[in-house]
């Protein structure tokens, strides 16, 4: 099969608010291949996680709703499924890593519950084997002593060890494609590394696709093959994590990449940063979106939208005055 | 939960004899004298000074303060009330008579305050903000506006005097009988603004929860989801609250009974009152105030079964 397992295109997810309709996602078109991973950077509030939720098919309403573009995982088009057919296709099809464990987990409910729930209602499984299998996926995820922690609830666990039983609730299906939200924002840098081991080995054990959301480029750097970056909404540029990181072509790219903090930075603490603050989603500049930050902005790029186009060999720029480009 | 089980009811302890001790205070330093009320109603002429303080030799209330204290402990733990000073009949046995009529009340009561106001509370938070929901809310807010002496002869004029449904409301046939039917929906419909507020409120604020989203994330039918995560974190706080209710019941079935002349706890601690019954008051005030307790208990107890983090304290 050539086709991508996720193809996303034109997805537009409004948010209806007070203040008037946000677009936390208008417009993205991407694609995830199988065995694949791929990173969608960002810094906060530029619409990640609304992009992953809505391909879960989890956008709140209100105020949210997917008002445009298709999303086809496996050939499917997610958006025309009935409710009921889209959560067959939930853990089984998709899995879905959330940012923050210390909130995603069921306070009330024992850990192996919450991972043989999923189990039972898309295996088949008994609730003895579910426990079983748990135990397994538990183990798998580098919990020690994962039988006896079956037992146990959310708060008995530290923060690295509760994202790694999110991780477990997440793969217990062995979905085709994971999403993963920036699974190690909340945690020190020790765990993280860890964590990012523990996905690493996952995938080399099942290939399966990772999309990987985060807004630390140095962890793409380490695990994707292909980058996507986001920008208030729109994806501004996609290349190869190589092209990427030698030839920015967005200068957003540039400067993200600018202020990712060197060793040197990091002991002296002195950190480059974009100048300015990503726009008000309720009041969106003309053009392109980033022109009242960028320092190569012209008049073009304050009256027109730059659409996403092919820039050199690989890799997509939306820009009018694109970084790197030898003709 | 052993552990948490243990040191909850080691920690009721205290409050019990806490309890003893303040009721007992209460009844010796309360305004009125027992005796000079007792002689003064019996016979004023023989109110000298002297068979005063002859009667207080019987009655033993010369003696220390804590000595009083310890034997009235002592005789309330063999069931022993002491007598009433009007009747002169001992307290124990009317306990025994009265109580389960005002328990059958208020459990009656207590279930329908809690099914109608569970139930209730989550329809209106699963139909937030619709038309459901504002009528649940209003209405119970309505009814909890009128305080419950008003109530009382309001619905009896209704049910008696223009329906005609019953002849009459007053008295007790037993709680399976048409006349329980006023006092019990009174009792519950008028509380119901709290365990549905606080059901609402619990449920909304559940379903907003990161793990609810998880759970849905997982494929869960809707259902489940409600039931399994969003109902058992939701109803903690009312679970909690229900335990006050209790106490509502309690001090509500005082103006109650007394309204609907049914003779259980209620009536009987307003006549001791009013007729300034020493002995009767100690005891109604005791019994009302284990109650409470006792139901704070078993509400503890119950948020430790509800939530993990509580019990692994
Ligand atoms: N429930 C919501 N109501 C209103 N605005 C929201 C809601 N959720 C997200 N947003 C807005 O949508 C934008 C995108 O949010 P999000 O997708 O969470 O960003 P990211 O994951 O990139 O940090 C943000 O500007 C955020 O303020
Ligand atoms: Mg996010």
């Amino acid at each position: 099969m050539s086709e991508s397992l996720l193809q996303v295109e034109e997805l537009e997810t409004h948010l209806f608010t007070k203040e008037g309709v946000l677009k936390p996602v208008n417009g993205v078109s991407f694609h995830v291949d199988r065995g694949e991973t791929v990173g969608l950077v960002g810094e906060s509030g530029c619409g990640k996680t609304m992009t992953a939720l809505s391909i879960m098919g989890l956008v709140p309403n209100p105020p949210g709703r997917i008002v445009g573009g298709a999303i086809q995982l496996d050939g499917e088009d997610l958006l025309q499924l009935d409710d009921r057919t889209l959560r067959t296709r939930r853990s089984v099809q998709m899995g879905m890593i959330f940012q923050d464990a210390s909130t995603a987990l069921n306070p009330t409910m024992r850990v192996g519950d919450q991972i043989a729930e999923t189990m039972q209602r898309h295996m088949g499984m008994n609730a003895a084997e579910a426990a079983l299998h748990a135990t397994e996926i538990l183990d798998r995820v580098g919990i020690p002593a994962a039988e006896q922690r079956l037992s146990d609830y959310p708060h008995q666990f530290s923060g690295g060890m509760r994202q790694r039983v999110m991780i477990a609730i997440a793969i217990c299906c062995n979905p085709e494609l994971l999403i993963a939200d920036e699974p190690t924002t909340a945690l020190d840098v020790t765990i993280q590394a860890q964590l990012l081991d523990l996905i690493r080995e996952l995938k080399e054990d099942v290939g399966k696709s990772v999309l990987w959301i985060t807004h630390d480029l140095g962890v793409v750097a380490e695990l994707c093959d292909r980058v996507m970056v986001m920008y208030a909404g729109q994806v501004v540029e996609e290349a190869t994590v190589e092209e990427l990181f030698l030839r920015p072509r967005h200068p957003y790219t540039a400067g993200l990449l600018d202020s990712m903090p060197t060793l040197e930075e990091r002991r002296q603490e002195s950190l480059k940063t974009i100048e300015g603050m990503p726009p008000n989603m309720a009041r969106m500049p003309s053009g392109c979106a980033f022109h009242p930050r960028c320092e190569y902005a012209s008049e073009r790029c304050v009256e027109e939208m730059p659409v996403l186009e092919r820039s050199g060999r690989e890799g997509l720029v939306a820009c009018w005055h694109p970084l790197n480009i030898e003709e | 939960m052993l552990t948490y089980t243990i040191k909850r009811v080691l920690l009721f302890i205290p409050t019990i004899i806490a309890v003893l001790f303040i009721t007992f205070t209460l009844g010796y330093l309360g305004p009125g004298d027992p005796i000079q009320t007792q002689v003064l109603r019996v016979n004023p002429r023989l109110a000298d000074q002297e068979t005063i303080e002859r009667l207080r030799e019987v009655y033993g209330l010369n003696r220390p303060f804590l000595v009083q204290w310890g034997d009235w402990v002592g005789k309330i733990l063999r069931g022993d009330f002491g007598k009433s000073f009007a009747t002169r009949t001992d307290i124990g046995p009317t306990i025994a008579y009265r109580l389960p009529i005002s328990a059958q009340l208020g459990a009656a009561a207590f279930v329908i305050l809690a099914i109608g106001g569970i139930f209730l509370g989550t329809l209106a938070a699963l139909k937030q903000n619709t038309w459901i929901d504002h009528f649940i809310v209003g209405l119970a807010l309505f009814i909890n506006s009128f305080p419950i002496f008003v109530l009382a002869p309001l619905t009896m004029i209704v049910v008696v005097l223009w329906l005609k449904l019953l002849p009459s409301t007053l008295g007790w046939d037993g709680i399976f009988s048409a006349k329980a039917i006023l006092p019990i929906l009174l009792f519950s419909v008028t509380g119901w603004i709290g365990p549905i507020r606080l059901t609402r409120n619990g449920l909304i604020e559940v379903l907003s929860q990161d793990y609810v989203r998880t759970a849905r994330a997982k494929g869960l039918p809707e259902r489940l989801v409600i039931l399994r995560h969003v109902v058992k974190n939701g109803l903690i706080s009312t679970v909690t609250s229900l335990g006050l209710t209790v106490s509502g019941i309690v001090t509500g079935s005082l103006f109650l009974e007394a309204a609907f002349a049914i003779p259980g706890y209620g009536y009987m601690t307003v006549q001791g009152v009013t007729a300034n019954d020493y002995n009767i008051i100690m005891a109604t005030t005791l019994i009302g105030a284990l109650l409470v307790i006792g139901s704070n208990l078993i509400t503890d107890l119950l948020y430790g079964v509800l939530d993990p983090r509580v019990r692994y304290e």
